[in-house]
């Protein structure tokens, strides 16, 4: 058992997590009044700042905020119509060529093999369930970082 | 709840200071002394939540964040009363020594001293609270965080955008200086 006094550090570690300390240095304040007195009074310390009464407003802080809070925006806010106007004109941009060229587009899938067409789909499958997969992950992640 | 509140949902926000206003209290309440101020600081803590929640990324508890925007405000509104720099009441080493042996023999102590000799929690509370109220508004909030909302040295270290080792440090130094008020409140209570 050492007889060297614990540092200050150590006295505040023993006294948050005993358990966190080495056998000797428990072994030490377990005969050594002085620093059992430091432990007691940092014990002390943390019961009294843990069991102190919690601060709290006086006033109703929820509602002074959203009294100034803007109105709620309409379901249809300038952002959604901005986005359902770029998937439209995206839609638009893929159809109209499609219809265009589609005797080449048929005639260019008749050429191709079977097998080849099957191999294609199955990679589009493959590839959209990992991605629905990493982002259901991702949303039960933040879900959980919010709880 | 932050995606309704994102929608546009403001009623979505009232849940969310309800969740959070306890914590926004501790660290307001620790570094603003003037009730008023507390208010307009407090209104303004979530006006501020309000307009950034769209830059919130999920990297930290939503509780966290909104803390730590309130640590900011805080710490501006000190900044600009100049009230910032810590108050760091060491006192001297020989009040430490007769508080410690007075402890001592307390300590020794409650088995075999009768018990209204000792300090009574109540007493020691009052004690602690004047203690803490000497210390910087930075101390008095980072003991408050760890000691009393039990939150971990990393949620400090985000809420106070300080590194870790800076809390432990800062936090080691509240603590020392607050058990030597309760070692000098034994050496008086022992003369």
């Amino acid at each position: 058992m050492t007889t060297k006094h614990l540092s200050e550090e150590e006295l505040q570690q023993y006294s948050i997590d005993k358990s966190s300390c080495d056998i000797e240095a428990s072994s030490h304040i377990q005969s050594c009044a002085s620093c059992k007195a430091n432990v007691e009074a940092y014990r002390q310390l943390f019961t009294v700042i843990h069991d102190q009464p919690k601060q709290v407003f006086g006033f109703d802080l929820s509602n002074l905020v959203l009294k100034q809070l803007p109105e709620s925006k309409s379901k249809f806010s300038v952002n959604s119509v901005f986005v359902f106007l770029t998937v439209l004109a995206a839609a638009f941009s893929i159809s109209i060529p499609v219809y265009l060229f589609r005797k080449y587009l048929s005639a260019l899938f008749e050429g191709a093999l079977s097998m080849t067409i099957y191999l294609i789909v199955i990679t589009a499958i493959v590839i959209l369930v990992f991605q629905s997969m990493e982002m259901y992950r991702k949303y039960q992640k933040q879900m959980s970082i919010l709880n | 709840m932050v995606e309704k509140v994102l929608r546009g949902d403001t009623n979505a926000f009232s849940a969310i200071i309800k969740a959070t206003e306890g914590l926004v209290a501790q660290i307001v309440f620790r570094m603003i002394a003037n009730e008023e101020e507390r208010k307009d600081i407090a209104q303004d803590v979530y006006m501020k939540a309000f307009n950034k929640l769209g830059g919130f990324k999920f990297q930290s508890k939503l509780s966290t964040w909104i803390g730590q925007i309130a640590y900011n405000a805080c710490l501006s509104y000190l900044e600009k009363k100049r009230l910032v720099l810590p108050g760091n009441s060491h006192r001297e080493d020989d009040t430490m020594e007769e508080g410690l042996e007075a402890l001592s023999s307390k300590t020794d102590y409650a088995l075999n001293s009768e018990p209204e000799k000792l300090i009574s929690q109540k007493e020691l509370s009052a004690i602690m609270q004047s203690a803490i109220e000497k210390l910087s508004p930075v101390y008095k909030t980072m003991i408050t965080l760890y000691h009393h909302e039990d939150l971990s040295y990393e949620e400090i270290s985000q809420i106070t955008q300080l590194p870790a080792g800076t809390v432990k440090s800062y936090l080691f130094r509240a603590r020392k200086s607050l058990k030597e008020s309760i070692l000098a409140k034994y050496k008086k209570d022992e003369l």
